[in-house]
């Protein structure tokens, strides 16, 4: 879910053509759950193949990926290793809300519900292990770095731009900049048109950009202090945050006394399930890794539609037909330099 | 005060417009006495540009030293809606507005803040090996040719007394030959260049009498050309010559 940040945050549109040339260190999982909620038949079914795998999450892996390509991106997906013990009661209470969901949605389909159905069967996306293999297989043959997170994912991928190896961390989560990502980038993987779900509106879903200093700069705030702020508000390792506070009146009480622990005695029924410095230890100081290597190779195309085609049963015409925009993106990217180097 | 208040043919703006407009949605615009200076470089950082107009390139010119972000579509696009001969008045209030008038119409439009634009540098000062003469039209059709060949890029050479713009295909090779009395070199050079980006340097340069262009082995390639008295420079990454066809 991640941290609600969006109403202190300034951002900036793009377009996702202004990001080509640049590398961007994907949130796999953030990127995966997004392809097996949204690529969903009328009734909410996910895209299957012949022996019932889903196969949702490799139609969005591949096409989606490809169109980052196509305009000259570098993506890099960053897989989640274990999870931090502090995160167990979050990761509880969503297979509770996907057990509670699969069972309205069993409801919904005997009620002839379609609408309802949609919306239940994206509430119940779960990502399997064998989801996971699939991916790595489909980025392998591809020609396509993945890094595996000794924990989150979003934490690596922030630390991967911070080291200078990815432009952008992409995510959904604001999480990213709490991990100390410099540039964080949302609905790079999704943008486009969408329809918003239980209703029968579409809207246009624009990549945005946050920068991490741009935030400190506008609320006038430390790193630190923004993560005392999302503690206030909720994280994924004190789901409930305080009752009744928004960001906003987290941002105000954290300059009004510089800290969280000064601005409790200030805050009624203020509990938190882990000490808030703990909490705020795994921001601050993420398990990560720089063990990894980067390297963007020349896709396998019958590899990949042996794979897609053959074993998950796409239509070898459009895995085809996207292949060839992948190898002319591939190709737009080669040899390609910046100017950075020569500006002193 | 006016910032900056100078007066102008439309077409001759919206060619300084057009040029920065090529490259991004957003550039620097530097007014000093000496006159203005449009500068941008595109978000990917492969290529930049620079157009310095100088006074007596204005019908009328006065300014004080500063800088402001400008869209560059967004001054297209008012200008577009005039005559190519018609006057243009500009000019920069307290408001940070431009203003633009011409023919009783009126546009105004916020500057950017210098403050949040982008780092967008002067164009680096930089030694060639190579520095080629050609004219502006010549060097767009050699880049539309080359395109033709070779979609993705073009080779700048100067090797054997014989410069070249070449332009290997799979099936057709295009090959562009530069009069040696054109050339000056103190040394052999090959570099690569995109295409995507020779074309829009290309098209604003075909308005230009004669256009330099100016490389060495692996360094950004420099295009020089004079229109309507605006002096502009491109300065375009090169291509690592890495697994790529070799020019016979």
């Amino acid at each position: 879910m991640g941290v609600n940040l969006r109403d202190i945050v300034p951002k900036t549109h793009v377009k996702l053509e202004d990001l080509a040339g640049k590398t961007i260190a994907i949130d796999a999982y953030n990127a995966l759950y997004q392809f097996l909620a949204i690529i969903r038949q009328p009734d909410g079914t996910p895209l299957k193949d012949s022996t019932g795998n889903v196969t949702s999450h490799l139609s969005g892996l591949l096409y989606r990926t490809i169109n980052l390509i196509e305009l000259g991106i570098k993506p890099i997906y960053v897989f989640d290793g274990t999870p931090p013990v502090l995160k167990h009661e979050t990761i509880e209470r969503r297979q509770q809300i996907k057990i509670e969901a699969a069972i309205h949605l069993e409801k919904a389909i005997a009620k002839g519900d379609i609408t309802k159905a949609r919306m239940l069967a994206q509430a119940t996306t779960t990502l399997k292990d064998y989801m996971k293999q699939d991916a790595h297989m489909l980025l392998n043959l591809m020609g396509l770095p993945w890094v595996q997170a000794p924990s989150e994912g979003e934490a690596q991928a922030a630390h991967m731009t911070k080291r200078g190896d990815a432009d952008y961390t992409a995510s959904q989560d604001y999480d990213s900049l709490l991990f100390g990502a410099p540039k964080l980038v949302r609905n790079v993987t999704i943008s486009g048109r969408r329809k918003l779900p239980s209703k029968n509106i579409y809207i246009d879903v624009i990549p945005e950009v946050i920068t991490l200093n741009d935030t400190l700069k506008t609320c006038e705030i430390t790193h630190q202090q923004l993560i005392d702020i999302a503690i206030l508000v909720g994280t994924d390792f004190n789901p409930d945050g305080i009752k009744g506070l928004g960001p906003k009146t987290a941002l105000k009480l954290i300059k009004q006394y510089g800290t969280l622990e000064n601005a409790l005695p200030y805050i009624k029924n203020a509990e938190f399930p882990h000490p808030p410095q703990s909490i705020r230890e795994i921001f601050l100081h993420p398990q990560v890794t720089n063990d990894y290597k980067l390297e963007w190779r020349e896709p396998d195309a019958e590899g990949i539609v042996n794979f897609l085609v053959r074993k998950k049963d796409f239509s070898e015409d459009r895995v085809r037909k996207a292949i060839e925009k992948m190898q002319q993106g591939a190709q737009k990217l080669k040899g390609k330099t910046t100017l950075e180097k020569w500006f002193g | 005060m006016k910032a900056f208040d100078f007066i102008t043919t439309q077409h001759k703006f919206l060619h300084s417009v057009d040029t920065v407009g090529a490259l991004s949605q957003e550039a620097k615009l530097v007014y000093q006495t000496t006159g203005l200076t449009l500068l941008t470089v595109d978000p990917a950082c492969c290529c930049m540009a620079e157009v310095i107009i100088p006074t007596d390139a204005f019908e009328s010119y006065s300014a004080v030293d500063g800088e402001i972000g400008i869209d560059p579509h967004r001054i297209h696009d008012m200008l577009s809606s005039l005559g190519k001969n018609d006057e243009v008045h500009a000019f920069l209030d307290d408001s940070r507005k431009i203003s633009i008038q011409s023919r009783g119409l009126f546009f105004s439009l916020s500057a950017i803040a210098a403050d949040v634009l982008r780092n967008i540098p002067r164009i680096p000062e930089m030694s060639y090996t190579v520095r080629a003469t050609i004219p502006g039209r010549e060097f767009q059709s050699l880049v539309a040719a080359a395109k033709k060949a070779n979609k993705q890029y073009a080779i700048f050479t100067n090797q054997d007394g014989k410069c070249e713009v070449v332009a290997p295909g799979d099936v057709v090779v295009a090959r562009y030959h530069i009069q040696p009395e054109h050339v000056m070199a103190s040394a052999s050079a090959r570099t690569l260049y995109s295409h995507d980006y020779l074309q829009k340097i290309a098209k604003q340069a075909s308005a230009a009498e004669s256009v330099t262009l100016e490389f060495s082995t692996e360094q950004p390639l420099k295009v020089s050309y004079e229109v309507y008295g605006a002096k502009t420079e491109w300065l375009l990454a090169p291509r690592i010559e890495e697994d790529v066809y070799e020019a016979g």
